[in-house]
């Protein structure tokens, strides 16, 4: 609250105006007040100058818009194919109440994630991918917050749980031990090999059970392990607004989580 | 079904029962306006994308509890709206941008001197001036329709405060839109603070 009325007539605060205007006074005080603005063309002008004000934010509201800028709803229309394949596709965990029998959706729905995430703020990621095995090299320590791991209980059909199918393309798992994922990191690099998880669906479904979201997640890396001989998947990613840290997380095939850490410089 | 066709409930619900295209058409008439409406809060092109983004992604999974009897544009701008004031609490801390040519109080160029679209960027830069305390509760209630309830319930503070809170960014704007010539001046604002042009007939609106 501002200043109080000196007198019958103003001088009047602005900001006691606009109060009025605002209707932030109690009844009584208001109706007393509007009586003597009414009769003050001082502080009608100024209340005419807030009513104004409003008038050009109402108009805005309803103004034309300019369309969304290519660039990003080139990226918001990949996420959403990105998340019709996961909640259409086969398999996946988002799935909609009557998708029983649903076609599965055609070629035409990206493979996601990593291509257009790799879009994303122009080339951060492949500037991070870059350095990644100068950093290994160096054996950067990065310190990696250990987040809670709670599954929600959604994620995992059974169906989508292979353990011991290391998928096409698999390699030997990488040996890691928990106290060297930094130089893990670098032995990984961009390497895109799901092992027990399969694909990059089966990637997200563990994301997601592990409280990382998946429709924003950036993923750099993926590659089987075993961590200090428990086997898993490792996945490297770019934690969201943080620059100059990445997260580590190995899960098993069933994502449940054996590291999940942050590491930052 | 052919979705360019059907209305958008109709599309929510093709989309809750499998269509795997219908919501790509919900986005598609409503992008630009959501776009706007996240621009308008956040200011920064590349965290409203991500904003409208996560905005989109919410509305997907959440289709199947769309209620029918409300809008689904109502329904979208709220999940918009939603995703972008977490944003804004997110990032309180962070300082306002100053307004670049203009200050407070000076003149900007006559209303009636302006088209439509100046006078849209006029607005759209001195809403900048605002800290986002001020700003969204504007944005809300007289921008984006909102009643005070509403927005009070949306930001989860009192209705008191939205009032005020919009009185004093009501205030400011009339200062750095020039609507003010004197708008330090404790209280008689001269005859010629005011020049009349562009204002319409005062309605005592206390609030919605």
């Amino acid at each position: 609250m501002t200043d109080e009325v000196r007198g019958g007539r103003g001088p009047w605060s602005v900001d006691l105006l606009a109060d009025l205007h605002a209707g932030v006074l109690d009844p009584a005080q208001s109706q007393r007040l509007w009586a003597q603005v009414n009769t003050d063309p001082q502080a009608r002008a100024v209340l005419d100058a807030l009513e104004s004000v409003r008038t050009g934010l109402g108009d805005l509201g309803a103004a034309p818009v300019e369309p969304m800028p290519a660039q990003f709803s080139a990226r918001l229309d990949a996420a959403l194919e990105a998340e019709a394949r996961r909640a259409f596709g086969g398999g996946v965990a988002v799935a909609p109440p009557q998708n029983a029998g649903q076609q599965p959706l055609p070629q035409t729905f990206a493979p996601v994630v990593s291509l257009d995430q790799a879009r994303r703020r122009k080339g951060r990621v492949a500037a991070w991918a870059g350095g990644l095995v100068t950093a290994a090299a160096a054996a950067v320590a990065l310190a990696f917050v250990v987040l809670p791991n709670t599954t929600d209980g959604t994620a995992v059909p059974p169906s989508a749980m292979l353990p011991g199918d290391q998928g096409p393309g698999s390699e030997r798992p990488l040996a890691v031990g928990r106290g060297d994922l930094g130089a893990a990191i670098g032995k990984v690099g961009t390497d895109k090999d799901y092992g027990a998880l399969r694909d990059q669906a089966g990637l997200d479904r563990c994301l997601r059970a592990n409280d990382i979201d998946a429709t924003t997640a950036q993923v750099v890396g993926v590659k089987p392990v075993t961590l200090d001989g428990t086997p898993g998947t490792l996945a490297i990613l770019l934690p969201p607004g943080e620059l100059g840290k990445l997260q580590v997380l190995v899960v098993k095939p069933d994502c449940a989580p054996i590291a999940n850490e942050v590491i930052g410089r | 079904m052919t979705a360019a066709a059907s209305s958008d409930a109709d599309l929510i619900a093709a989309h809750a029962a499998g269509d795997p295209r219908a919501f790509a058409e919900i986005v598609r008439r409503h992008r630009d306006r959501m776009w706007a409406v996240a621009l308008r809060t956040l200011r920064d092109p590349e965290e409203a994308a991500d904003a409208l983004q996560e905005a989109f992604i919410s509305a997907f999974r959440a289709a199947g509890s769309f209620r029918a009897e409300s809008q689904v544009t109502t329904w979208l701008h709220r999940i918009v709206v939603n995703a972008c004031l977490d944003r804004v609490r997110r990032r309180q801390a962070r300082p306002t941008v100053p307004l670049p040519e203009t200050g407070p109080g000076e003149p900007v160029t006559p209303r009636d001197a302006m088209s439509e679209r100046e006078t849209k960027l006029v607005v759209q830069t001195a809403l900048r001036e605002l800290s986002d305390d001020q700003r969204v509760p504007i944005l809300l209630v007289d921008v984006e329709g909102y009643s005070v309830a509403e927005t009070a319930k949306m930001l989860g503070i009192a209705e008191g405060t939205v009032k005020s809170r919009c009185a004093r960014g009501r205030a400011k704007l009339a200062k750095v839109l020039g609507h003010l010539r004197n708008p330090d001046a404790d209280a008689n604002v001269p005859g010629s603070a005011v020049d009349g042009r562009g204002v319409p007939t005062r309605r005592q609106r206390e609030g919605r």
